[in-house]
């Protein structure tokens, strides 16, 4: 599972410039199967949705040190809901 | 404790018999031991040897096992933590897992706890919906249930 990232532009936000594009997550056995949109600090999971707030030098402006296209994505957390039994 | 005061002087056997009775109740109060609440979480921590993400709630081994799940993972009796509960009674921590292989692509939405030897469905809960698909590893943080005190 690698990323892989798609459409780069250059847009504007209120606090600078914001690069933007879209991050798919590719599964190179069996295909393209989930997309997020945008940058993220982090690398992001599977199906993950990812939204940049614009400022620059945020946690959310992408830092190639953490992740960049070709890195494995991370594997997706799942988290199972607490039970009590009464 | 107006009127206990007022009965005491009135009539003092009334009111020794209504503090009596009071005490007595009072003294009747719910406990349980905490050997008898980890007895039911023993069943899972000594027994469960398989956690499952399934697509759909299993109601059987069966289901656990094979039917519903898309990916598993070994579990053994260290995985199992039992301490006092959040709010009260006591409970069981489940370790998370990292890196779980995905078996079948699907939508991942319950994962269950089995006894493998004795092909039983031992605990069933929720998780928000995951698509997973074959070939992939999935993480599973840790998570608890809860047996409360009797009340």
């Amino acid at each position: 599972m690698r990323i892989e990232i798609l459409e780069p532009e250059i847009k504007h936000a209120p606090y600078g410039s914001l690069l933007k594009g879209e991050v798919r997550v590719v599964d190179a056995q069996f295909g393209r199967f989930a997309c997020a949109n945008g940058w993220a600090k982090h690398l992001p999971a599977e199906g993950e949705q990812l939204v940049p707030t614009g400022k620059r030098g945020s946690q959310d402006y992408h830092d190639p040190a953490e992740w960049k296209e070709g890195d494995a994505a991370k594997p997706p957390l799942i988290q199972p809901v607490d039970g009590k039994l009464l | 404790m107006t009127l206990l005061a007022f009965l005491a002087f009135t009539s003092p056997w009334i009111a020794a018999a209504i503090l009596s009775l009071s005490l007595l109740l009072l003294g009747m109060a719910k406990s349980v031991h905490d050997d008898v609440l980890d007895g039911a979480l023993n069943i899972v921590k000594n027994n469960c040897t398989r956690m499952t993400l399934c697509n759909a709630e299993p109601t059987t081994y069966t289901e656990g096992n094979a039917t519903f799940a898309l990916a598993d993972v070994t579990m053994a009796s260290g995985d199992f933590t039992a301490a006092n509960g959040d709010t009260n009674g006591r409970k069981l921590t489940v370790a998370a897992k990292n890196a779980v292989p995905v078996d079948t692509s699907g939508t991942s939405t319950h994962v269950a706890l089995l006894d493998v030897t004795n092909s039983k469905l031992l605990y069933v809960t929720t998780h928000t919906s995951q698509a997973l698909t074959s070939g992939n590893t999935a993480n599973i943080g840790s998570w608890k249930f809860e047996i409360a005190d009797p009340t």
